[in-house]
């Protein structure tokens, strides 16, 4: 089931850090991105509830008034009162004002981000149009704003023709936004959204040049967390402390660098360091959804909704070389024979990952996969055995890759071996 | 939060290529579907809730079926049609059990301000039933005038109404179209 909106946020860590707006805007936006936090509040229990609100109304579960509503129970219970002469005003986190700033702010951003990891996707769609879908009180100069970003980056992947269009992957989304995040909402309580520009019409717009959709690609492949080394050493000490606490298991403060360890994300790793990665506990908040749905497929429990999260870790694990040829035995009617005879083998539907043994195979089945000379074998047992599991031993093919077949043999007992190599 | 599936046929999403090409392929018509389903839910009428579901859409292509989400409070009540009746949980403003639905006039504060009762900062002893024949309506004193605010009944019913949707056969041509403008890209 699609649903990044909700894990946008879930993914978030809950981070009391009780900073003014502007001291925010200081930090960088990678990791302002990763964090749930408010300007001014300190307190991770009020945070947490803030969030877990914004998560449901994201989710469709909820709507605004019903958040509202769930968000000032949750404060009255936690014994929130406002600063003297607050009462009502934008640093009351009971007004009306600042709760529907926050929760509308952050669901629109998960969705933001949601449309923009779809629209990666997509390559008939390569570029986007800002538009304003929503009247504003006080519109913004939204053209002035557009040119002075368009002039920021170089006009990279931007139409040249004045037109609010540009490639999705150009660096002008980023420029444009108060946040430094390259979807929207651009800014507070903005209207102004992106919708779809065709390829044809960035290619009239000349557009397309080089490895557009490669670039396409490594975007879109980059959880929050991937990659993320931040340079934090301009931040006032305090800050830092702060932020090193609240960040706890989830990322290192080291000599003046933020290093997050994308849990639940797609920052890749040996299948070694993974499973000590999952090994850990996390801060109360966070799910170790990762480690759940691992724990589910051994059990041969795994929910149609997690599948997603499962193929997101397994996909981590850095592909290895096999030491020898690996063995699959497996039943196939003719048609599916033939089929995989054309178009190669990949794991049948259903299956999350296809195991292959080192040893010489036994088992049921008319037919043996040898896999020869494979590099994209994953080794997802030593995930299951930091967990404390007992796997068979076995390296996976992931579901989607592909095998082509490169010799066929048939033995005396009917058994048709064959030969496969990485596409 | 709606979510339907819409099973695809081979000649809707072609199972040629790599991995990587399937992959493309299953973007590129998952792209044209979300397409033509945010800009009909954004074309619905209405102030914002419509263009707030077509913000909040997701489609998905694998596993031979489109998984369409629209992950909106209330679109799968408009969708399939329910009966919504009194939770009982405590009112905010007379602290007992909510046993009837306020059901908003048009021009009612409550619509207006997308706001629930207790926000409206009415004192609980200035509101009051009137009961009219066949429905109860909830008002509050205003100054010298009357505030209408509602109706109360015991529960509503929606009627199902397919159109909050594209239809299914208008789905499967968007995703087919987009499957083979990106099978063009790629020179397949």
């Amino acid at each position: 089931m699609p649903e990044y909106g909700k894990r946008y946020i879930e993914r978030q860590h809950v981070t009391a850090v009780s900073k003014s707006t502007r001291a925010w805007d200081r930090v960088d936006a990678q990791v302002r991105e990763r964090a749930f936090f408010m300007a001014g509040v300190g307190d991770a229990r009020r945070l947490a509830a803030f969030k877990r609100v914004a998560a449901a109304i994201a989710n469709g579960e909820m709507s605004l008034a019903e958040g509202r509503r769930h968000v000032r129970e949750a404060l009255a219970a936690s014994g929130y009162v406002p600063a003297e002469g607050e009462e009502g005003g934008l640093h009351d986190l009971r007004s009306r004002r600042r709760i529907d700033l926050t929760l509308q702010t952050n669901v629109d951003m998960a969705r933001g981000w949601a449309a923009r990891r779809q629209a990666l996707e997509d390559i008939t769609n390569p570029g986007q149009e800002l538009y304003r879908m929503k009247d504003a009180r006080v519109p913004r100069d939204w053209a002035r704003r557009w040119q002075e970003a368009a002039q920021a980056v170089g006009m990279e992947g931007v139409a040249p023709d004045g037109s609010w269009r540009a490639l999705v992957t150009s660096p002008i989304w980023v420029k444009l936004s108060r946040f430094g995040y390259a979807y929207p909402p651009f800014d507070f309580n903005s209207g102004m959204r992106v919708r779809p520009v065709s390829a044809d019409t960035c290619r009239q717009l000349g557009l397309l040049e080089g490895e557009w959709m490669e670039e396409m690609d490594r975007q879109r492949n980059e959880s929050l967390n991937q990659g993320m080394a931040v340079d934090v050493s301009d931040m006032d000490a305090e800050t830092l402390g702060q932020l090193d606490e609240a960040l706890g298991a989830v990322a290192n403060v080291r000599g003046g660098v933020v290093e997050m360890a994308d849990v639940n994300g797609t920052k890749p790793y040996s299948a070694a360091a993974l499973g000590a990665l999952l090994r850990e506990d996390l801060p109360g908040e966070i799910p170790n959804l990762q480690r759940d749905a691992l724990e589910l497929w051994d059990d041969g429990a795994l929910p149609e909704e997690a599948e997603p999260v499962l193929q997101d870790l397994f996909h981590r694990v850095e592909p290895e070389k096999a030491p020898g040829d690996l063995y699959r035995v497996t039943q196939m009617t003719p048609e599916e024979m033939a089929t995989m005879e054309r178009a190669g083998y990949t794991p049948p539907a259903g299956e999350q990952a296809a195991a292959f043994s080192p040893r010489q195979a036994t088992g049921k089945g008319n037919v043996v996969l040898k896999w020869q000379g494979a590099r994209k074998a994953r080794d997802i047992g030593a995930l299951l055995k930091a967990l404390g599991r007992e796997p068979e031993k076995a390296l996976h093919l992931l579901r989607g890759a592909r095998l082509k077949v490169v010799a066929k043999a048939e033995g005396a007992d009917g058994t048709i071996t064959y030969t496969v190599q990485d596409a | 939060m709606l979510e339907i599936h819409i099973k695809v046929t081979g000649g809707e999403l072609p199972d040629i290529g790599s991995a990587e090409v399937q992959r493309r392929l299953r973007g590129a018509a998952a792209g044209h579907v979300r397409k033509l389903l945010h800009d009909h839910l954004a074309a619905r009428p209405g102030r914002s809730y419509w263009k707030e579901a077509a913000e909040a859409t997701e489609v998905e292509a694998s596993g031979g079926q489109y998984t369409v989400a629209v992950h909106q409070r209330g679109v799968a009540l408009h969708y399939y049609g329910g009966t919504v009746k009194p939770t009982g949980r405590i009112s905010s403003v007379t602290g007992k059990p909510i046993k009837r639905l306020l059901i908003p006039f048009d021009d009612s504060p409550l619509r207006k301000q997308k706001a629930e009762l207790y926000e409206l900062g009415i004192d609980p002893g200035d509101m009051f039933v009137l009961k009219k024949p066949a429905r109860a309506i909830l008002a509050a004193k205003q100054g010298s005038g009357v505030l209408m605010l509602g109706v109360l009944q015991p529960q509503q019913k929606f009627d199902a109404d397919k159109t909050v949707l594209p239809t299914e056969e208008a789905m499967r041509q968007a995703g087919a179209e987009g499957a083979n403008e990106a099978m063009n890209l790629l020179n397949l």
